[in-house]
């Protein structure tokens, strides 16, 4: 647990609306890029990044103050965008593209740019079943057992979504062409 | 493709996308905090789940709950009690210089994981560090405190100042 978090938690089960802001504060960069990652439209994963905050604050009695709250918070964002999922059937592709590499020459930069498209276009190819465990560990970098805690899943079930969903990813980003670093 | 090739294009890419779009964010806590209640609510039944028609039991099991919370909850209140949340503590004693360190049973949890202990009567006005034992090992400290001290062996205790006639001054 971060520096003075758990005071922070604390304080937020007494009723301490800054001290959850602070919470979010630290968290919402981590928290908005696992739902983007999950979601793949950055506008639904502002609202499931807002709305995580909000149901882990209304839910905070049932964190286990033992345990590493990173590991909590991003449960409560994967069940979000779950349920998010699942009500509106989001299974479109991503339809926004990131301005990424600041290099200085153009040609090398669209290169990466149309990279990153194409990669960002297989990961939401994925079935979310395979896109959430993905997310969780590339981008929010948890362990397979922090997963499955965040997942409610078996750790072996964990370790048998990733390894499939890599190599779905790996058969789409072949079939486009992506064969490894340029 | 090798393993370590997508796995490291995986976290290129999801990483940039975030960067791309972090300033969406920007202002969220904010937003959060509007949203909140200033004060923590409690879990609750869901009143729209109780039948429409049956008003005047709904009336009495709200005039219930609200004394049932009233003098059952933890009575943090009042300055001469202090109080820690801890849900998940199966027990939780004070330790403190007015009690020779020797570990006291606090009172609770109530419902909303409070515990807590009022202090003795008899306590002197005096300045007193004291802490939390969760569980009979986990050395916590007064969240609600005003001043904290570390201990030699790298613990925290929080600080209470017992005032003669105008009242405690505690956390």
């Amino acid at each position: 647990m971060g520096e003075g978090e758990l005071e922070l938690i604390q304080r937020a089960l007494h009723g301490d609306v800054d001290a959850w802001g602070e919470i979010v504060r630290r968290y919402k960069d981590a928290v908005f890029g696992i739902a983007l990652g999950i979601l793949g439209n950055p506008a639904d994963a502002e609202d499931a990044a807002h709305d995580a905050f909000i149901r882990a604050y209304e839910g905070l009695h049932t964190f286990h103050l033992e345990k590493r709250f990173s590991t909590w918070i991003f449960a409560v964002t994967a069940n979000v965008c779950k349920n998010k999922l699942r009500r509106e059937r989001l299974f479109a592709p991503l339809k926004y593209i990131s301005k990424l590499t600041k290099g200085s020459d153009p040609a090398q930069q669209l290169a990466q740019q149309e990279r990153t498209r194409i990669i960002q276009e297989s990961i939401d190819q994925l079935k979310p079943a395979y896109r959430m465990p993905l997310v969780l560990r590339y981008y929010a970098e948890l362990d397979y057992k922090e997963i499955a805690e965040a997942l409610g899943l078996p750790e072996g079930t964990v370790k048998t979504r990733l390894h499939r969903a890599k190599a779905e990813l790996r058969r789409i980003l072949e079939q486009k062409g992506v064969t490894g670093h340029a | 493709m090798h393993e370590h090739e997508l796995e490291s294009l995986l976290k290129e890419t999801l990483t940039h996308y975030v960067d791309a779009h972090r300033d969406r964010v920007a202002d969220l806590e904010y937003e959060v905090i509007e949203e909140l209640p200033t004060s923590r609510p409690n879990p609750r039944p869901r009143w729209s789940l109780i039948a429409a028609g049956v008003v005047a039991v709904a009336a009495v099991f709200v005039v219930g709950l609200w004394v049932g919370l009233n003098f059952l909850g933890a009575p943090c209140h009042d300055p001469d009690v202090l109080c820690l949340v801890y849900p998940q503590a199966k027990s939780v004693s004070l330790a403190s210089q007015f009690t020779l360190w020797e570990p006291v049973p606090m009172n609770g949890p109530d419902r909303s994981g409070v515990w807590w202990i009022r202090l003795p009567k008899d306590i002197k006005p005096g300045r007193y560090e004291y802490g939390f034992i969760v569980d009979g090992t986990r050395w916590v400290y007064d969240p609600r405190a005003t001043e904290f001290v570390h201990t030699f062996d790298d613990k925290i205790n929080s600080v209470l100042y017992v005032v003669p006639k105008e009242g405690r001054e505690q956390p």
